[in-house]
């Protein structure tokens, strides 16, 4: 780590003392820096972690900077956690260092890039490095990446190296490639596909090999002999014709070893055993002036692929797997959310979004996720409409229905499915050129879990610079308390050109977060939090 | 586009091409080192769990294969100290098995990531973010560790008082090489196959057995630094006293019939904490 540094520290001030005398290039960068002052409140579940205890104060920190110069791009990130619960809400964190850094340059048709990489093949499914800042999920690939462009519509690219793991990287050594392009009969055609072809494969190091050698060799009749690679493929194609889109993609991979939670004894014991693995996922779309409609489906078994086999929770994933239900932004609408399984799943999503006039358009989206043997996972019924009156006033109402297994989703055994009713409205009314009031509530009936809830929301806007919000989430019929317990939050912000600063003080109740199907259980928080954002 | 087509056939044949590994067969496990007179090797595994961790009995039933598997080389010892899910459940809990040093521990050695997790002889192996690791890994790492030379044989006599319950103990240290680094040594009352609650997968078990549960640590949480020289020949003697305690001083009278006494030495740290050799004896 401290040689990478060391060597992109050189180039960085090489390029530096050799363009500043000539041109300037272009800098540019982004900042992001989260301060978490921590309060206990037993009642909420809002204890027992080191910074309730006796830490108090926890920050994270990304400053991102970014510098062009003819065809060069140069960049590096500093990362910075102190006492920071975002890698594990039940621990404390610690640790400061850059966390990315890159150099690419074209030249002529050879792409070249080195460093820590984002990128991704198809949707994702057998090889995506992503960032995810509210999971700490930041999977990308320490190495060398080569594109080629094969002519105007095609381009082939080949990758290698090593996943990002904190400030360090997995020992195991992924390298893939990928063709990809576009056909169309004519520029004028109705018709066009993007087909591609992609393979990636993983090498496990000699440690982890031995590990797992040593745990399958306990494994008695089910023992077997583990492969140091994994080798997984992937076709898609997006075929455009007219006002139809179809994206298909079918990914497969070879015999790997990967956990499974085996019931034994009364005991889920997390086993590895040896799996070939396969996804299947397709969308369709039609869509013209006023009217959208898609239909997805996805089916899953056994593609629980990461860095080593020995991995779990959110780490070391090196494909991604997309998401099958709608992702909500509303308090109560998201209080509960599918997650992605891996090991099997069979999952259908549809959605049709009609909009009549510039006034008006209405929303609908169904979603339906199993496991392979068709026990329900997921179910989901929205409906959203909204309506503009000129620039005075925007209402937004719908009517969300939702059946989730909490039993599977947050290992809760014995807890039945979560039951779900959810009405909202979100209203804004424009009281002065730039002054804007909104309110939001939702109401939440479920005789499961928690028991029903209500939301409230008022929100104060002095554009472009201040707003102001207080919230309430009140548990109206709690099942697991004999109090009414309140979660409230009060927010200031204040945003001056590209720097925003908000100061918000939160009561926050234990639930799923998840960002594009990938979850993890947020236990309560209670609290202030400041944070900066600023872009330059 | 005829080209780009014959490409991404040559591409597709050229990576579909079987690639056939040549690995050793599996076998058997190897063992620790036999060392002639010396004390057998022997492997500390300290599983952090409580009794509302749903995913925390998977690894108190890995751990005992293990020691199905290691027989006498492998000591277990299972610490509630996982923070808001080793809090009793009022109304199913009838004992308490939290303690402040346990916690103290989770500090020392965690921070704590996702369960079932355990320390493997407190070690920091190369490629792992920190002395927590979870359960697949177990195995591989108990194995690497039976691979060590002993440094230090660890021998325990104690005589235990049925009528005052109490219990006197000495810790016999005698080294088999020089070792550079500060030493302390750490002592601890445990018992094991206590009936008591426990959530699982499969719901509420009031009946579920816990075992080689940390009841009592006679030393700091950091051990007790052992003094003077610790080179190859040198010998060590550290006594101590305990009383088992009875109801209504705790909850539940501790069974001096399921207690034991595990010592283990370590490197004192702060940085590394491994554990060179435990010993664990039966209290009657």
């Amino acid at each position: 780590m401290k040689t990478n540094f060391l060597f992109f520290l050189s180039l960085f001030f090489f390029l530096s003392e050799n363009l500043l005398a000539q041109d300037t290039g272009r800098f540019s960068g982004d900042l992001e820096t989260t301060v978490n002052f921590f309060q206990k409140d037993a009642e909420i579940g809002a204890a027992n972690t080191p910074q309730y205890d006796y830490q108090f104060v926890g920050l994270n920190s990304w400053v991102t900077l970014n510098y062009s110069y003819k065809g060069f791009d140069v960049g590096a990130r500093f990362d910075g956690f102190y006492n920071s619960n975002l890698q594990d809400p039940q621990n404390s964190f610690n640790g400061v260092g850059i966390g990315r850094w890159y150099l690419k340059k074209k030249i002529h048709n050879l792409g070249v890039s080195v460093g820590y990489l984002y990128d991704q093949i198809g949707s994702g499914i057998i090889f995506r490095a992503f960032e995810e800042r509210p999971l700490a999920i930041d999977n990308a690939l320490l190495g060398l990446r080569l594109t080629y462009d094969l002519g105007k519509n095609w381009n082939i690219k080949a990758f290698g190296g090593k996943q990002k793991n904190r400030f360090d990287t997995y020992a195991s050594f992924i390298k893939g490639a990928n063709i990809e392009g576009f056909y169309s009969p004519s520029d004028t055609s109705k018709w066009s596909i993007s087909p591609g072809v992609g393979v990636v494969n993983r090498t496990l190091d000699d440690n982890t090999m031995s590990l797992i050698r040593s745990e399958v060799r306990t494994y008695g009749q089910d023992t077997f002999v583990p492969a140091y690679n994994v080798y997984m493929f992937s076709v898609y194609n997006n075929l455009v014709a007219g006002p139809v889109s179809l994206y298909i993609e079918g990914a497969y991979k070879s015999d790997d070893a990967s956990r499974l939670d085996i019931i034994q004894d009364s005991v889920a014991n997390s086993a590895l055993r040896e799996n070939t693995g396969s996804v299947l996922y397709a969308s369709l779309s039609y869509s013209q002036k006023g009217l959208g409609i898609s239909v997805e489906g996805k089916r899953t078994e056994f593609f629980d692929i990461r860095t080593s086999p020995l991995e779990s929770l959110n780490r070391g994933f090196i494909g991604f797997l997309p998401p099958m239900s709608r992702t909500n932004t509303y308090r109560l609408t998201s209080r509960y959310a599918s997650v992605t399984q891996f090991n099997g799943e069979q999952a259908f999503q549809a959605n049709i979004f009609y909009n009549p006039s510039r006034k008006l358009n209405f929303t609908l989206n169904a979603s339906r996720i199993t496991d392979l043997d068709n026990n329900l996972l997921y179910n989901e019924l929205y409906f959203e409409t909204k309506f503009k009156k000129a620039r005075k006033w925007e209402l937004i109402a719908g009517f969300q229905m939702q059946q989730y297994n909490q039993d599977v989703f947050e290992q809760k055994p014995g807890v039945p499915i979560v039951e779900t009713y959810v009405p909202f409205i979100d209203f804004s009314y424009k009281i002065a050129r730039k002054k804007t009031i909104r309110t939001e509530w939702q109401y939440q009936f479920t005789e499961q879990d928690f028991g029903s809830w209500i939301f409230g929301l008022v929100e104060y806007t002095i554009a472009p610079k201040w707003a102001f919000a207080v919230s309430d989430m009140v548990n109206i019929d709690p099942k697991k308390s004999d109090d009414i317990e309140h979660y409230y939050a009060f927010l200031a912000s204040y945003t001056h050109k590209s720097n925003k600063f908000t100061a918000s003080y939160v009561k926050q109740v234990e639930g799923i977060v998840c960002t594009g199907g990938i979850c993890r259980l947020e236990p309560a928080f209670s609290g202030a939090r400041l944070t900066v954002t600023s872009t330059f | 586009m005829k080209n780009n087509i014959v490409l991404i056939l040559l591409f597709c044949a050229f990576f579909f091409t079987s690639c056939e590994e040549t690995v050793p067969p599996l076998g058997g496990g190897t063992g620790g080192p036999t060392g002639g007179d010396k004390q057998a090797r022997s492997v500390l595994i300290e599983e952090f769990t409580g009794v509302q961790c749903v995913q925390c009995p998977a690894g108190s039933a890995r751990i005992e294969e293990l020691l199905d598997l290691n027989g006498e080389n492998l000591i277990a010892l299972s610490i509630h100290g996982a923070g808001g899910f080793s809090i009793p459940v009022v109304g199913f809990s009838t004992d308490d098995f939290r303690s402040p040093e346990a916690f103290a521990m989770g500090d020392l050695l965690g921070p704590l990531e996702g369960y079932p997790t355990a320390t493997v002889n407190r070690k920091q192996f190369p490629s792992e973010a920190g002395r927590m690791i979870g359960l697949t890994k177990w195995a591989g790492y108990i194995d690497q560790e039976l691979q060590e030379e002993t440094k230090v044989k660890v021998t325990i006599d104690h005589t235990y008082d049925d009528a005052t319950r109490n219990v006197d103990l000495t810790v016999n240290l005698e080294f088999y090489e020089n070792v550079a680094e500060a030493l302390v040594l750490n002592v601890v009352i445990t018992e094991t196959n206590v009936q008591n609650y426990q959530l699982t997968p499969q719901g509420d078990d009031l009946n579920y057995i816990h075992k080689h549960i940390m009841r009592k640590k006679l030393t700091p949480v950091n051990g007790d630094p052992i003094s003077g020289t610790t080179n190859a020949g040198d010998t060590k003697q550290m006594s101590y006293s305990f009383t088992l305690p009875e109801a209504p001083d705790v909850i539940q009278t501790w069974n001096a019939d399921n207690c034991g006494i595990i010592a283990y030495v370590s490197w004192e740290g702060p940085a590394e904490l491994n554990v060179l050799q435990a010993h664990e004896v039966k209290l009657k």
